[in-house]
């Protein structure tokens, strides 16, 4: 297979991983919010091996650490995206379903680690501030299982912290396939009958185990995917849609005994106290209602309702916190995730602390998620997950300079205005350790800021999931899989002219690259 | 630039300042939803008016009505109140019970059919109440205190239906009456025959016989399904593999144990005839013929299998099964001694069911006080919820609507309407509050022009956009299947005069 | 055995329903008359040859005139339904029976008398409810045709229609952008559209009247322009209909640009937001949908009640429809509860009495035979027991042009007869 032969050629640069620079690291200097609340105004942390040594105000770097002068900056427990959806591709056209669920929306044996880590979602989180992520499943009733991730290049065994985090579902009409169900009413039969065909299931099949001599039930991947779900074992995740769908999904929960976390919907504000009463803990996008559009003096197509809604959303975090709700905050449901943080700011001066807000994207998640004992906090022992920002998180002009995964360190860049156009065909070659030289040629397309275009090494070719001019620079992104390397492979390069350099990181190790334009888009044409 | 953005500014400041007022606003705003009932005054006296009980009392002029937590204590002539109770001077006024719709779909939320399968016995309105639709708050403003919720009519056998209480502000839980009985929709004629859309693919049945044969043949699987269940719950060897529950089963059980009541949605002789019989093979009867608009052909029979009747008053000739349709028709079957009401089945109509019940006076003669029976203890009586609602008798809930006059009169309106002892409308406070609602929508939409100018000092930069994130409102129901009910979800009407008809056929 | 089921109706039916004949003079007494352009009063109308001749408290009933005793009873003038699609379809759901609406978006040439279905089983029990004479219309496109005022009692099409053209239909365009929000360019297409065709109409006009004239050359006729020149020379009324509030305007300063005065808006209750600007510039109101459920959420629950009295207080002139779509034609007799519930919100109910009979027949240009009992105008009245706003109010008996109507006619009496005599099921 030529995948093969890709991989060949490229794990070669796969240098061990003790081989590369040491992984001890001392941020001096730094104002450090060790918890939330808690405030070492100028200290050192400390990280060795992925792991947070030691963090405080006395703290000296050790010998072997690398040191990063980060006076006047401050330095956060990284932030953790509780739901992050991944769509997943469809299913072959006439696959039949592997002894799975009559109904296509209920998929819940859907196992998501495989793409978790495609695209350039990551980087994306990176941006907004996270190091940590649950990556659920998209589309249907029953949607499949999350997987919890640190947010590092490289392969997904690397990053992968628990998989079979939750069951994901949701009861989205768009999911809808013209059978039934076809309405809210039947989605919600769908569901019920689903959790307790899966509860029979079990009994079902441990009964025949114990006593074969009669007929056999049948197999299904799906029902006993949802075992855990239907034993209130696992969490269940549900989107609520509106506030009448939080009222719903609270109903069920009762009714089934199910552990439900629910993915809120901003409208909480308008009846906390059932809300609160039902006492689901939220997983709060920080989603707001568009602006209405510029309405005239004598407008009426914007309803009163519509514009209460406008003016009262952004207090919505804070009350639901203030009603005792438990609550983590996602940056689920906007177009960036880098928006968490103006729209933070305008939650904070809607009455939520940033405190709480720190918490409820730091220890709560990190709590829920069964990971506190190695997330959420800049505390020794934990993992070295950090943000390093210039100013104050959650605040409109917060600059985040850099996060760091497992130790590892992420620039994050500001994007400048674009000062070339890429466009064409590069012929690279790509320099890794041992003096392995790899040509790939890659093919841009578009125009600054963002393009399009794929990148070919030994005949496979792979569409790029980014590229992105800032300045003198492009930053490409792929998914590695293509040349054997499960995980994202990203480069940077900086272009004079039709000569570019730069470096880049790979699953297996960092990487450099350069070369030349040898055609542009006029030439094609 | 800067001219003109600071006058704005200061303008933005005062409605900023005018604004911090208005969650009060909010609050009194009774059109607007918010979880929190009315308060429920210990005791209320109505004085002095003109009282249709709907009951064995009658009509009665110069009475009083009280009512104490909730509750009717007693309704006549120079009542004692309690110290402190509410008095209501309704001198010249009419008080009625709260009126009851006994086929409503209006506050439904992700589509009032589950029109896929012929047989969805499992699925519940229940489920997928919408206790935000701004309808309950129309409907109360024209005396309506409880609702049928039924489920559409695109298969033989629907959905489990839900009566609820308009009690408007409240969650779906709250507004649920739970002395209410189970019930479940059934469908008969064109609409679970699918005549009047389009379809991909054809479902069976098509015809009128092959409804029966559907009905006939799910009362049989849920007869096999008790049977086996009987079966395995007497056999108890063990590590026997369970039976499986199915919800949608164990609803028909229910119907043929008696424990649930079925609504069926029918119009002509033949198979309101064909469905008494099927039931009494079954050993239960129909509780109530919803629609039944050529019942009168056949009230000797509907009286005799004791089926209550829901109709329409006067709608006719929009399809074909219904063109004997006559507005005699509730006058004539309450003559042969069937329960009669008259129903909205649309959430325009069902502002106005006093009005509806007049008809029945026009057409048919029915007495006044038999007439607004149609609309008040009957449908009580068809849903099983006579013994609380319907009628103002001591014991029974204190719902009841007060009418600037005769609610059989089409000059009259509600001035108020109470349920539970809690007033849930009041025109008075509605008119009231009308001015304040509109300072506060004009005011917010300043607030949204001023937000949109740029701050001071900067030119030109929008960051109120950047800010804005996607927060779309929720989509909306998926398009209903071309089934029955007369209209959308939301009150987008169609409108009156250009376009054509977008009215679903009921 | 068999009980007597003559209804009061039927005696009166059976004692007095003798034809009106040339010459033949019958005199209405002992009733309350309501003659819409007067305060009520009890009196004597006197009808010769079709029409009133005299109606009041001193009305002398000359010797040889039939007498019809009314003791009791009320007569008003006929309801009048200002924009329907009887005749024009029977069962909405049967395709077979619906002529309401052409497709294309030119039918400025279509008439909607010639499709009347004289027979139609929806005319009796339209007249059981008072209604004696509706405007019927064309649907379908931007220009919709002509509609035509047409007695619902008759043999044929030609013998019912009253006047034909009454006016010529335009659904003016939805604005984009408009009040609910769509803006979705069909609506400009629309609008160019109806540019378009009123500059061919034009260009055709100036060409035919020079032929005409025989300063140019004879050109060939386009049945679809040639049915637009009444309306350029100003002979025939332009019915815009426009419901949305930004639409309405459109079409005010549309028509006002273009030089049509001879202007009716058909239209819903939105146009309480422009109630000022209509009674300024004198445009008279079709008001649909008084019935309707408030198009915003957050509007007060009785605005489309309420519609009426603010047109009337603002001083538009205007007279009151039903809901506007065909589905709503078999249930026509309910025009006036429609006026009613106005009534109860609101409006005078003199006012309301007025909506739904002279209003609506000055409107339609009819105001000289139809709508009040006054001398000179056709004799088509009904006879009732009460106000005919009323819901509980019975209509019990009818005539038109000084025929009795035979409201026996109507199937739902014969179901509802036949039927209550059904005898007990043997069981």
């Amino acid at each position: 297979m030529k995948g093969w032969i890709a991989a060949a050629a490229l794990a070669v640069c796969a240098a061990p991983a003790a081989a590369g620079p040491p992984q001890v690291h001392a941020l001096t200097g730094v104002r450090i919010v060790t918890a939330p609340g808690q405030v070492v105004e100028s200290g050192t942390v400390v990280l060795r091996d992925g792991v947070i040594e030691a963090a405080g105000a006395a703290v000296e770097p050790p010998a072997d650490a690398r040191l990063w002068d980060r006076e006047g900056l401050t330095v956060y427990a990284g932030l953790i995206e509780p739901y992050s959806v991944r769509a997943l591709p469809e299913a072959g056209d006439g696959e039949p379903p592997q002894a799975g669920h009559p109904s296509a929306l209920v998929r819940p044996e859907t196992d998501v680690t495989a793409w978790a880590a495609k695209a350039d979602s990551f980087r994306k989180l990176r941006e907004a501030g996270f190091t940590t992520a649950v990556v659920a499943p998209a589309g249907g009733l029953f949607r499949g299982r999350g997987v919890l991730m640190n947010l590092g290049d490289g392969p997904a065994g690397d990053n992968l912290l628990r998989r079979d985090v939750a069951q994901y579902a949701s009861f989205d009409s768009a999911a809808f396939q013209g059978g039934y169900p076809s309405s809210l009413m039947g989605a919600v039969a769908l569901f019920r009958q689903a959790l307790l065909d899966a509860a029979w299931y079990q009994t079902a099949q441990a009964a025949w185990s114990a006593n074969p001599a009669q007929p056999r039930p049948a197999q299904s991947t799906a029902l006993a995917a949802l075992a855990g779900v239907a034993a209130g074992r696992q969490p269940l995740v549900i989107e609520s849609g509106d506030l009448l769908g939080s009222l719903r999904i609270a109903g069920l929960a009762n009714e089934l005994s199910l552990d439900v976390w629910l993915v809120g919907n901003g409208e909480e504000y308008q009846t906390l106290e059932p809300i609160a009463a039902a006492g689901l803990p939220h997983l709060l996008p920080v989603a707001f209602p568009k602006e209405p559009k510029a309405p005239e003096p004598d407008d009426l197509q914007t309803g009163l309702s519509e514009l209460r809604h406008w003016d009262e959303a952004p207090a919505n975090p804070a009350r639901l916190i203030g009603a005792g709700v438990r609550v983590a905050l996602t940056a689920h449901g906007l177009p960036e995730p880098k928006q968490l943080h103006p729209n933070l700011a305008r939650a904070i001066e809607a009455g939520l602390t940033a405190e709480q807000a720190l918490a409820a994207l730091t220890t709560v998640p990190a709590a829920m998620l069964g990971i506190a004992d190695r997330a959420g906090t800049v505390e020794p022992g934990k993992m070295a997950n950090l943000v390093v920002v210039d100013g104050e998180l959650f605040t409109k002009d917060a600059k985040l300079r850099e996060v760091w995964i497992d130790g590892r360190r992420f620039e994050l860049k500001e994007s400048k205005p674009p000062e070339v156009e890429p466009a064409g065909t590069w012929e690279l070659v790509v320099e890794a350790g041992e003096g392995q030289r790899i040509p790939i040629t890659l093919t841009l397309a578009g125009a600054a800021p963002s393009l399009t275009g794929s990148v070919s090494a030994q005949g496979q070719v792979i569409e790029l999931a980014s590229a992105e001019v800032s300045g003198a620079e492009v930053e490409v992104s792929f998914d590695g899989a293509g040349f054997g390397m499960p995980g994202t492979i990203s480069f940077t390069l900086e272009i004079a002219g039709d000569t570019a350099e730069g470096s880049g990181m790979s699953p297996s190790g960092p990487f450099t690259l350069s070369g030349t334009r040898t055609a542009t888009p006029e030439d094609a044409s | 630039m800067s001219l003109v953005s600071r006058p704005l500014t200061c303008a933005a400041a005062l409605l900023a300042a005018l604004l911090g007022a208005l969650p009060l606003a909010a609050q009194g705003d009774p059109s607007f939803w918010r979880n929190q009932p009315p308060e429920q005054p210990a005791a209320v006296v109505v004085r002095n008016a003109t009282i249709w009980t709907s009951g064995p009392a009658g009509r009665l002029e110069g009475a009083d009505l009280l009512v104490r937590s909730g509750r009717i204590v007693e309704v006549g002539p120079g009542l004692e109140a309690p110290t402190g109770a509410l008095e209501i001077d309704a001198t010249g006024k009419h008080v009625t019970p709260g009126l009851v719709d006994a086929h409503n779909h209006s506050a439904i939320t992700g589509g009032v059919n589950e029109g896929t399968d012929i047989v969805t016995a499992e699925v519940r309105i229940a489920d997928v109440i919408d206790s935000r639709s701004i309808n309950l708050y129309w409907q109360l403003a024209g005396g309506l205190t409880t609702a049928n919720l039924l489920h559409g009519s695109a298969n033989a056998i629907g959905g489990q239906s839900a009566v609820i209480k308009l009690r408007w502000g409240g969650t779906p839980e709250e507004l649920l009456m739970r002395e209410a009985p189970q019930a479940i929709k059934f469908a008969l004629g064109e609409n679970p025959k699918q005549s009047n859309w389009n379809v991909d693919e054809r479902r069976y049945p098509q015809t009128r016989m092959g409804v029966e044969q559907v009905i006939r043949a799910e009362f049989q699987a849920a007869l096999d399904y008790r049977r086996e269940w009987q079966e395995h719950r007497s056999g108890r060897s063990r590590d026997r593999v369970p039976l499986r529950r199915d919800l949608r089963l164990e609803a028909v059980v229910e119907i043929l144990e008696g424990k649930r009541d079925v609504h069926s949605h029918s119009y002509r002789a033949d198979e309101i005839l064909m469905l008494m019989r099927v039931a009494e093979d079954h050993g239960f009867r129909v509780k109530c013929f919803q629609h039944v608009l050529e019942g009168y052909k056949v009230a000797d029979e509907l009286a005799a299998h004791g089926a209550g009747a829901s109709t329409f008053s006067d709608w006719w000739a929009y399809k074909y099964e219904v063109i004997d349709a006559i507005p005699y028709n509730g006058a004539l079957m309450a003559e042969r001694g069937v329960l009669v009401s008259f129903n909205s089945d649309d959430s325009e109509l069902a502002r106005r069911m006093n009005l509806e019940a007049a008809k029945a006076v026009r057409y048919g003669g029915l007495s006044e006080t038999a007439a607004l029976e149609l609309v008040t203890i009957n449908p009580a009586r068809q849903i099983g919820a006579g013994e609380w609602i319907g009628s103002l008798e001591p014991g029974k809930h204190a719902d009841f609507v007060v009418w600037s006059g005769s609610p059989l009169s089409t000059y009259s309106i509600v001035e108020q309407t109470w349920i539970d002892g809690r007033r849930y409308f009041d025109r008075a406070h509605d008119l009231e509050y009308r001015q304040v609602v509109a300072a506060e929508r004009a005011a917010l939409l300043a607030k949204v022009r001023a937000s949109k100018e740029p701050p001071p000092g900067e030119e030109g930069e929008d960051d109120e956009e950047a800010g804005a994130g996607t927060g779309e409102q929720p989509a909306e129901a998926p398009a209903e299947p071309p089934a029955e009910e007369p209209e959308p979800e939301e009150p987008q009407e169609p409108p009156a005069a250009t376009r054509p008809a977008a009215r679903r056929l009921p | 055995m068999k009980r007597s089921r003559m209804t009061a109706v039927a005696v009166l039916a059976s004692l007095l329903a003798l034809p009106a004949a040339a010459g033949d003079t019958v005199a209405f007494t002992g009733a309350t008359l309501h003659p819409v352009s007067a305060p009520p009063v009890a009196g004597t109308l006197l009808v010769e040859d079709g029409k009133i001749v005299a109606a009041g408290p001193e009305v002398a009933v000359p010797a040889g005139a039939r007498t019809v005793e009314l003791a009791g009873k009320h007569v008003y003038p006929s309801l009048i339904h200002p924009y329907s699609a009887l005749g024009l379809i029977e069962i909405s759901s049967v395709r077979g029976t619906v002529d309401a609406s052409e497709i294309g978006e030119l039918n400025a040439n279509i008439r909607a008398e010639v499709a009347f279905h004289a027979d139609s089983e929806l005319l009796p029990v339209a007249m059981s409810g008072g209604i004696l004479v509706a405007n019927v219309a064309p649907r379908g496109g931007l220009f919709r045709g002509t509609s035509a005022l047409m007695r619902l009692d008759g043999w044929n099409w030609q013998d019912m229609t009253l006047a034909a053209p009454v006016g010529m239909h335009l659904a003016f365009p939805r604005v984009a952008g408009g009040d609910d929000d769509n803006d979705d360019n069909d609506n400009d297409k629309a609008l160019e559209l109806l540019d378009d065709t009123l500059a061919d109409a034009r260009a055709y006009d100036q060409a035919r009247r020079a032929a005409e004239a025989g300063t140019a050359p004879a050109i060939a006729i386009d049945p679809k322009l040639e049915a637009l020149r009444p309306l350029l020379a100003g002979e025939l009324p332009l019915f815009v209909h426009a419901d949305e509030k930004k639409q309405i305007e459109a079409a005010l300063d549309w028509a006002e640009e273009e030089g049509f005065t001879n202007l009716v808006l058909i239209t819903g209750p939105n146009a309480r937001y422009l109630a000022g600007r209509l009674a300024e510039e004198e445009v008279p109101v079709v008001l649909n949908g008084v019935l309707l459920r408030p198009e915003r959420s957050w509007e007060p629950y009785d605005s489309s009640y309420g519609a009426a009295a603010e047109l009337h207080a603002a001083g538009v002139r205007f007279c009151i429809g039903d809901g506007g779509s065909t589905f709503e034609a078999a249930n026509a007799r309910n025009l006036p509860f429609h006026a009613a519930m106005a009534a109860a919100f609101g409006l005078p109910r003199e006012v309301a009495l007025r909506s739904v009979t002279l209003s609506a027949a000055e409107i339609l240009g009819m105001g000289e035979r139809l709508g009040s009992l006054e001398p000179g105008k056709d004799a088509t009245f009904i006879v009732t027991d009460g106000d005919p706003l009323e819901i509980v109010t019975r209509i019990e008996a009818a005539w038109l042009e000084g025929r009795e109507v035979d409201l026996s006619r109507d199937r739902q009496k014969r179901l509802y007869d036949r039927y209550r005599n059904r005898p007990a099921p043997a069981r």
